[in-house]
């Protein structure tokens, strides 16, 4: 992944040095902030370690081996400001010490593995662990997929800057100027490694290091999970769950939920009974269902039981919504409100019990 | 990113890839301290050179001036003392594999004028993909051999403080130095427990068990930094640190450094009309 000179246009590679510029000067700004003396050596030598990393062979199953960068396990112990820094000098010293990795590239390569890297594995740890205590397995598994999932996210990120090169510079007769493959192939071509090879040595690299730092010395764990308790029985008082991320994936669903209009005719057996109706849909079922043409007379008992209840907003639009895609996002609304308050109305009901029951022992 | 092998090598391998990375650095160490052309010159010409040079290269879509400047290059070589062999073994024949590996299928991916076919295959092979893959090849191994005379020609502590006049702030280029100092420790520290568990090691590991001593490997690393770093912040504490950093910046230009860049000046100025 780490790109060398040539194979960007100098126009990209002025293009993810201010991708990465502001990044780099916040986080040098909030290191400045909360710089006390213990962070400086705590960066370079994980800086170190990340170069060391990148140096192994992890052997992988089917006698393959991948090389990990360090960015899931470095997130977990720095937060994603501080293991940006590091890892984009791990990789300044492999290209300037090393001439591993361009010069010209150096602001695409810290883009992809120390910005959107550290962003990325920090995002999936932070989601996947939640509010688990420091000791708790949850933690190892958020770490592995975190490291998997930033890996490839990077990778993916590369492979569009290789892939836009075609498309962007080029000959008059259309020979490339630079990395010469489009995005139909390059795409492919950088996940398939890292979706089997590299991802697998970034997930062993990043679980099995914080399972050790958990036998070891559980509070560097601290950084990226402020108020987890020690061990799963332990509660802190006061601490709520952070739902943040949850309410805010539900609300990007409910936006989306208009895609289900791109899907076009029903789903197969979906059919209603105004559908064996329609000549056109009949059309549709029958290509639907290996041209086996339907009955041509419904069964009196599906027209009787599809009459016995009629939905209050049938086909997922209120009657008075002409929009049908307004009409999708006031219903996933209305639908998941249900829901919450079907929780709350459970969740009250448990803890009313409870609370009685406490009073009874009292 | 990874690469097929036989289960056999996997420590092998990886103490080759040490080796290798230590035996770059003492040479750069060895090379840096001759009496070359490039070693006399001040570290922040040959910075900005090397990056004038490389941005050239890489610029221009004539391969007329990418060959100039890996000729001039050459010609650096020779006059710093460098041997053409080291340069071969290191930079040319590897980025050669690499690039070349990345750029064959373009040959014959790439639609255009039909040149050839391949023979028995019969796969075409377009003008287009010829000079696609030629260029990203002439363009990789020119970049990569300024790179490597810089690398080769300027102390890493030279090249550090030659950072700072280009404006990299002091705790950046503190971090720098600093990970750069315990790398080698690392390294050397990793390559002394490979060695010591290769030398017990009879027959074939299965791929779990290669898998448990990477991770106990990294993890005994992971353990030893944060111990070092607890250690060198305690030395930095007790030779009176307070959160300000100082480095000796002591370069002074002389006769020939203005005369480098002026030459250099007419380069970039000579490419940036030719482009």
């Amino acid at each position: 992944m780490h790109i060398p000179d040539g194979y960007l246009s100098p126009a990209t590679c002025a293009a993810m040095f201010a991708g990465a510029m502001p990044f780099w000067y916040v986080a040098i700004q909030r290191l400045k902030k909360v710089l006390n003396a213990r962070l400086v050596p705590r960066i370079a030598l994980l800086s170190a370690l990340s170069f060391v990393i990148m140096m192994f062979n992890i052997p992988l199953p089917g006698g393959t081996t991948g090389h990990a960068v360090g960015m899931g396990i470095l997130t977990v112990l720095l937060g994603p400001w501080a293991s940006m820094l590091a890892i984009s000098i791990a990789l300044a010293i492999q290209a300037l010490f090393f001439g591993d990795g361009g010069i010209t590239c150096f602001g695409a390569n810290c883009f992809n593995m120390a910005v959107v890297g550290s962003f990325v594995a920090y995002g999936v740890y932070r989601l996947i662990s939640g509010n688990a205590s420091l000791a708790s397995p949850r933690r190892i598994v958020a770490a592995a997929l975190g490291g998997y999932i930033a890996i490839n996210v990077a990778a993916l990120f590369a492979s569009i800057e290789f892939g836009l090169q075609p498309m962007l510079f080029h000959t008059s007769d259309g020979a490339a100027l630079y990395a010469p493959y489009p995005l139909s192939i390059s795409i492919p071509a950088m996940m398939i490694g890292h979706l089997t090879f590299a991802g697998l040595a970034e997930l062993v690299i990043s679980g099995s290091l914080v399972a050790y730092v958990q036998k070891t010395d559980m509070d560097l764990l601290r950084v990226t999970a402020p108020s987890a308790a020690d061990r799963d029985h332990e509660v802190i008082e006061g601490a709520a769950v952070n739902l943040q991320p949850l309410w805010l994936l539900l609300a990007v669903l409910m936006v989306l939920s208009p895609l289900g209009l791109l899907a076009a005719g029903n789903a197969w057996g979906e059919w209603s009974s105004e559908d064996f109706k329609n000549p056109e849909v009949r059309k549709q079922i029958a290509a639907a269902s290996h041209n086996v043409a339907p009955p041509e007379n419904i069964p009196s008992t599906f027209e009787k039981l599809s009459q016995v209840w009629t939905a209050p907003m049938p086909d997922y639009a209120p009657a008075f919504v002409r929009s049908p895609r307004l009409g999708y996002i006031l219903s996933s609304i209305f639908g998941s409100g249900l829901i919450l308050l079907f929780c709350f109305f459970v969740s009250w009901l448990t803890g009313f019990g409870l609370r009685m029951r406490r009073r009874g022992t009292a | 990113m990874f690469r097929r092998k036989s289960s056999f090598g996997f420590l092998e391998k990886t103490i080759a890839n040490l080796g290798e990375i230590l035996n770059h650095a003492d040479q750069a160490t060895l090379t840096s301290g001759e009496k070359g052309m490039l070693q006399q010159l001040d570290p922040r010409v040959k910075v900005g050179g090397a990056l004038v040079l490389i941005v050239g290269a890489v610029s221009t879509s004539d391969l007329w001036v990418t060959g100039a400047v890996f000729l001039f290059s050459i010609l650096m070589i020779a006059l710093s003392r460098l041997s053409f062999r080291l340069y071969l073994e290191r930079t040319w024949l590897g980025v050669l594999f690499f690039t070349g590996l990345i750029a064959l299928p373009a040959i014959f991916t790439t639609p255009g004028v039909t040149i050839f076919h391949l023979p028995l295959l019969h796969w075409p092979i377009s003008s287009q993909g010829v000079q696609s893959a030629w260029r990203l090849l002439a363009r990789a191994e020119t970049a990569a051999t300024v790179a490597m005379l810089l690398i080769l020609t300027t102390p890493w502590t030279h090249l550090l403080k030659s950072l700072r006049f280009f404006r990299l702030p002091v705790i950046i280029v503190t971090i720098l130095s600093m990970t750069h100092r315990y790398l080698f420790l690392l390294l050397h520290l990793t390559q002394n427990f490979l060695d010591a568990r290769s030398s017990r090691k009879v027959g074939r590991w299965s791929p779990s068990q290669q898998r448990e001593l990477t991770a106990s490997i990294l993890a005994v690393l992971l353990s030893r930094s944060l111990q070092l770093s607890e250690e060198v912040y305690l030395a930095m504490q007790s030779r009176g640190f307070t959160g300000e950093i100082h480095i000796l910046d002591e370069f002074c230009f002389r006769k020939r450094d203005w005369l480098s860049m002026m030459i250099l000046t007419t380069i970039a100025v000579l490419l940036i009309m030719l482009r």
